[in-house]
C-alpha cells in the first residue's frame, strides 16, 4: 500500500481567508435550508419540468406523479436485469421511497435544487453468477445493451470493482458493477425531480408504504407503489 | 498480562516489550518495562488528577446552591456528606498527582537501568574481543588489547533498584440517615436538590471516564512494567468506591427531593427521610450504575440484572437515564431506556433538563428543547429508514444507543441496523460543530453507507452508528486539543461496549470512520480501547496529535483521505498546528483518494454529507469516491484485494 506525505498546508492568505469562513460557517455534516429559493425557476428537472410547471400541483398530485416515475424506473431496471439473467436477483433494500436530491442525485442538478425541493429514486439489485470473479469482461453484456439502446456510457475501475454506467438521456442512469467476490450489482437512479416540499412528499410516501419487499426475486418483480388512499401509519 | 496476550488483544508491543520477548529467546537481557504503558498511566493519572480537582471545586459551589433552602438535620447530614465527598475527591486528586510523579521517576530509572545494561553488554563484547587479541600471541595485538583495556574501564555494574510505586486511597463512608427522633423535621426546595443531583451525576459521568482510563492503564502497567514493584495499590479500587458512594448519594438525594416534592413543599420528619436510604436502589442496579465501570464490568453486572424489556420500561426515569448511557449493555436495551428518556424530554423538557444536570449550566432551555425535538425527528426518520434496509428482517431496525450529556453538551447515538447482532459494525464520528440536532442528516448518510456496503457484500449484516457522543468544538475551540482529549474516552468506552455487550466476543468486522475534528478524537480514542477494530478511516481530518504512533492505535489498518478541494481541513490543521499534523504525514497511515474518478464524484467541500446550500459534494455524498472506497473498506474489512 502506498504511503506518502501529503503536501503541507496551503498558502497563508488562502488559509486565513478560509479560517474566517470556517469561523463563520462551521463544518457541520451538511446543512438544510427551507424554502426561499428564487434561482433556477426555469431549470428543468429529470422529467423536463420547471418549478413553475409543478407549482400548481397538490401533494396528492405530486404523490401520484412520483408513483409514475417509480414505475418507470422499475421498468428500466427490469429490462436491464434481463440482459444479464432472468433468474434470481437479491434486493439491496426497499426502493419505493425516494430520497432528498439536490446536488446529491445523479446527473447535473437543476439550478436551485436542494434537498428540500427535489427528490430522486434509486433501485439496486444484486446477482451472484456462478464462477464470477469480477473480470472486466463481465461488463460486456451491459455495454452491448447500452449500445443497442443508444445510451452514452463510460466504464471505470472503482477500487476493486469494475463499473459501467449509462445515461439514458431521459433523466435516468443505469450502473453495472462487477466485484472480485462474485457479487455483481445493477443500479437504476433518477436525476432530481422538483417537489414543493420533498421531505413532506417522501414522508407521505413512507407512511403509506408498508415496506413489504422480498429479499430476492426475478426481474420485473417490484414493490407496489402505495396509493394516496392507503392508510397512513402513525409514527 | 503475558506479552502474547497483549499482542493478541491488539496492544502492539513497543520497543521495550519487544525486548521482553527477546529475553525469552535469550538474545539479550533487559528489564520488563514498557514505556508506552508507563506513558499511558502517566497521562491517565494526570487527567484524573486535574479532572477530580476541578470536580471538587465545582462540588462546593453546587452544594452551596443546594443547601440555601435546606433546613434541619438532613441539611446538616447533606453538608457533612458533601464535605466528606469534597475532601475525598481532593485527596484522590493528590494521590493521582503523586502517582504521575512516581511513574515519571520509574521511567527515568528504567531508562538508567537499560542504559547500564546496554553499556555493560557492549563492554563485555569489547572485552571478549580484547581477550581474543590477548590470546592471539601477536605482541602488537596483545599490547593494543592491554592499552584498550586500560582506557575502556568496566562500567558500573550496580543495578538500579526501582523505587516502589505506592498509590493508596480509600474513601470514607458517608452517613445517609440522621438517626433522628420522630420529633425532628427537615425541609428543602426539591427543585434545588434535583438540580444538584443532575449536575452531580453529569460530573460523575466525566469522572467515570477518568476511572475507566485509569483502570485500563493500571492493568496494562502492572503487566508490562513488572520491573517496578507495586506496593499498596488501592487507588483504583478506592476510586471505584468513591464513584459508588457518589452514585448512592445522588440516588439518596433524589429520593429525598422526591419525598419533599410529594409532601408538597412542607417539612418532613427525619424518620420518614431515614426510610429513603433503604429503598434507593436494588443491589444489582446499584452495582451496575455506578460511574467508572469499564464496559466489560458493566456487561458482567448486566448479566446479574433482570434483563426483560418490561423491567427496563418499569424503571424510574433517572435510572433509565443512567442505563441509556451505559456502554456494555445490549443496544436493544439501551434503545428502550434512551427512547424513554427522549420521550420524557419532548414531553417535559424541564424535568429532563434538570435530570441531565443542565440546571446549573449555561446551556439554554430553548436550545435544549430545539435539540431534543430535532433528535426525536431524526429517530422517527431512522425508524422509517430502517424498514427499507437490506438484509434479514431482524436487522431492519434503528436503535437509539445513548442520550445524555458530555462536557455540558447533549449527546446521542443512532444505529441503523441491529447493533447487537450485526456481523459488521461501523461507528461514524462527526467533527466540529456537530450536535444531536444534526442527527437526521447523519442518519441519511449512514443509510447510504450501509446500502453501498451491502451491495458490495450482501453476505454480512450491517449496523452503522451515527455517534454524536462527545462535546464537539465550536470554531473558536477547534485549534485546541481539549475537546478531542475529552471525547476520546467517551468514544473508547462506546467502541469497547460494542464488543463487550455481546457474549460472542463482538462483531466480525468493526470500522471507525471519523470526519474532520472527529478524526482527532477518534485517533486518541482508539489508543484507549481494550479491543482492536479492523479499520480506522479518517476523512477531511484537521489533524492527528503530534507524536501519535500509529502502532499504538488499536486498528489493524489506518486510512486517511482529504480532498484537494476541501478548504477547511487544512485550515483546521493550521489552527491546531501547535499540537496536530496532517494524518497523511504519519508512518503507517494508508492514503486513498477523494478526487473525481471515472464513475465516481470527487469531494468538493468539507461537509460529511451533501450540503444543500452549495454545489459541494461531501465526503459521504451519494456516489462520491470517498463513500465508495469507505463502503469497500467496511464490507471487506480492509482496502484493496
Amino acid at each position: 500500500m502506498r504511503v506518502k506525505i501529503r503536501p503541507r498546508l496551503r498558502g497563508a492568505i488562502v488559509t486565513m481567508l478560509a479560517a474566517v469562513v470556517l469561523a463563520t460557517t462551521g463544518c457541520v455534516s451538511g446543512g438544510a435550508s427551507r424554502g426561499g429559493d428564487v434561482t433556477g425557476q426555469d431549470a428543468q428537472d429529470a422529467a423536463g419540468k420547471t418549478q413553475a410547471q409543478v407549482a400548481d400541483l397538490s401533494l396528492q398530485d405530486e404523490f401520484e406523479l412520483a408513483g409514475e416515475r417509480y414505475e418507470h424506473g422499475q421498468a428500466v431496471l427490469a429490462a436491464a436485469q434481463r440482459q444479464i439473467s432472468d433468474g434470481t436477483w437479491y434486493w439491496n433494500g426497499g426502493d419505493v421511497r425516494p430520497l432528498p436530491a439536490g446536488d446529491d442525485a445523479f446527473g447535473k442538478a437543476p439550478e436551485g435544487a436542494t434537498k428540500e425541493n427535489s427528490y430522486a429514486f434509486r433501485a439496486v439489485r444484486i446477482i451472484e453468477p456462478e464462477g464470477a470473479t469480477g473480470a472486466v469482461e463481465d461488463l460486456d453484456p451491459m455495454q452491448r445493451y447500452f449500445d443497442e439502446e443508444g445510451w452514452r456510457w463510460s466504464s471505470a475501475k472503482v477500487g476493486t470493482d469494475h463499473e459501467v454506467r449509462a445515461d439514458t438521456g431521459d433523466g435516468w442512469w443505469v450502473t453495472w458493477n462487477v466485484r472480485p467476490n462474485g457479487q455483481y450489482s445493477l443500479g437504476v437512479y433518477s436525476e432530481a425531480f422538483w417537489a414543493h416540499d420533498a421531505p413532506e412528499l417522501i414522508k407521505a410516501i413512507a407512511l403509506r408504504d408498508p415496506a413489504d419487499f422480498p429479499d430476492e426475486s426475478e426481474p420485473g418483480v417490484s414493490e407496489p407503489f402505495p396509493r394516496w388512499s392507503d392508510p397512513v401509519r402513525q409514527r | 498480562m503475558p506479552v502474547d496476550r497483549l499482542v493478541a488483544q491488539g496492544h502492539r508491543p513497543s520497543s521495550s516489550v519487544e525486548e521482553q520477548i527477546a529475553i525469552h529467546t535469550g538474545v539479550c537481557v533487559t528489564i520488563v518495562f514498557d514505556d508506552g504503558a508507563a506513558d499511558a498511566l502517566i497521562a491517565a493519572s494526570e487527567g484524573a488528577s486535574g479532572g477530580l480537582r476541578s470536580q471538587a471545586m465545582a462540588d462546593r459551589v453546587r452544594v452551596e446552591a443546594a443547601v440555601r433552602e435546606f433546613h434541619g438535620s438532613y441539611a446538616t447530614l447533606f453538608t457533612t456528606d458533601s464535605t466528606i465527598r469534597s475532601e475525598d475527591t481532593q485527596r484522590l486528586a493528590g494521590v493521582f498527582a503523586d502517582l504521575k510523579t512516581s511513574i515519571d521517576r520509574a521511567k527515568r530509572e528504567a531508562e538508567s537501568e537499560r542504559r547500564r545494561l546496554r553499556e555493560s553488554r557492549e563492554w563485555s563484547a569489547r572485552e571478549e574481543e580484547r581477550e581474543q587479541r590477548r590470546a592471539s600471541g601477536d605482541p602488537l595485538a596483545v599490547a593494543s588489547a592491554y592499552i584498550d583495556g586500560v582506557i575502556d574501564r568496566r562500567p558500573d555494574d550496580t543495578a538500579v533498584h526501582p523505587t516502589p510505586v505506592t498509590a493508596t486511597f480509600l474513601p470514607r463512608a458517608r452517613p445517609r440517615t440522621a438517626g433522628g427522633s420522630s420529633g425532628s423535621t427537615s425541609s428543602a426546595d426539591p427543585d434545588a436538590l434535583l438540580t444538584f443531583v443532575g449536575a452531580s451525576r453529569a460530573a460523575d459521568g466525566s469522572a467515570g471516564q477518568h476511572l475507566i482510563r485509569v483502570k485500563n492503564a493500571w492493568t496494562r502497567f502492572c503487566s508490562a512494567c513488572s520491573w517496578v514493584p507495586v506496593q499498596g495499590s488501592t487507588v483504583v479500587a478506592g476510586f471505584d468506591q468513591l464513584m459508588a458512594e457518589n452514585a448512592l448519594e445522588a440516588s439518596w438525594i433524589e429520593g429525598i427531593a422526591n419525598a419533599f416534592d410529594r409532601a408538597g413543599g412542607g417539612g418532613l420528619s427525619d424518620l420518614t427521610l431515614d426510610a429513603v436510604a433503604t429503598v434507593i436502589a436494588s443491589p444489582a442496579l446499584s452495582e451496575m450504575l455506578r460511574p467508572g465501570l469499564t464496559p466489560a464490568e458493566v456487561a458482567a453486572a448486566w448479566a446479574k440484572a433482570p434483563q426483560t424489556d418490561e423491567y427496563i420500561e418499569s424503571l424510574p426515569l433517572a435510572t433509565q437515564y443512567l442505563l441509556a448511557n451505559l456502554d456494555g449493555i445490549p443496544a436493544a436495551k439501551r434503545d428502550i431506556a434512551s427512547r424513554a428518556v427522549l420521550a420524557a424530554a419532548v414531553r417535559d423538557p424541564e424535568r429532563v433538563y434538570t435530570l441531565m444536570g443542565f440546571g446549573e449550566q449555561r446551556v439554554g432551555r430553548s436550545d435544549f428543547e430545539e435539540q431534543v425535538n430535532a433528535l426525536q425527528e431524526a429517530v422517527d426518520a431512522a425508524d422509517l429508514s430502517a424498514e427499507t434496509l437490506p438484509g434479514p428482517a431482524a436487522s431492519k431496525t434503528a436503535q437509539l444507543v445513548g442520550f445524555g450529556v458530555h462536557d455540558g453538551a447533549l449527546v446521542a447515538a443512532v444505529a441503523l441496523g441491529d447493533l447487537d447482532t450485526a456481523k459488521n459494525v461501523t461507528v461514524n464520528v462527526p467533527g466540529m460543530n456537530s450536535d444531536v440536532a444534526g442527527m437526521g442528516e447523519r442518519v441519511v448518510a449512514a443509510e447510504g453507507l450501509l446500502r453501498q456496503a451491502h451491495s458490495d457484500d450482501r453476505s454480512q449484516t450491517y449496523a452503522v452508528v451515527s455517534w454524536v457522543g462527545y462535546h464537539a468544538p465550536n470554531p473558536a475551540e477547534v485549534g485546541a486539543p481539549d475537546r478531542s482529549e475529552s471525547g476520546a474516552g467517551q468514544l473508547a468506552s462506546f467502541v469497547d461496549g460494542v464488543f463487550d455487550s455481546r457474549s460472542d466476543g463482538g462483531p466480525d468486522t468493526v470500522t471507525v470512520a471519523a470526519h474532520s475534528y472527529g478524526s482527532t478524537t477518534a485517533v486518541q480514542g482508539l489508543q484507549l480501547t481494550e479491543h482492536q477494530v479492523d479499520s480506522f478511516v479518517s476523512y477531511g481530518s484537521v489533524g492527528f496529535p503530534r507524536g501519535t504512533e500509529i502502532d499504538d492505535v488499536h486498528a489493524v489498518n489506518v486510512y486517511a483521505t482529504a480532498a484537494k478541494d476541501d478548504p477547511f481541513a487544512p485550515v483546521g490543521q493550521w489552527l491546531g498546528v501547535a499540537t496536530r499534523a496532517d494524518p497523511l504525514g504519519f508512518d503507517g497511515v494508508q492514503e486513498f483518494s477523494s478526487e473525481a474518478a471515472e464513475g465516481t464524484r470527487g469531494v468538493t467541500g468539507h461537509d460529511m454529507w451533501h450540503d444543500s446550500d452549495s454545489d459541494d459534494v461531501g465526503y459521504l455524498s451519494n456516489d462520491s469516491t470517498t463513500l465508495r472506497t469507505l463502503a469497500q473498506i467496511v464490507a471487506d474489512g480492509k482496502m484493496g484485494p
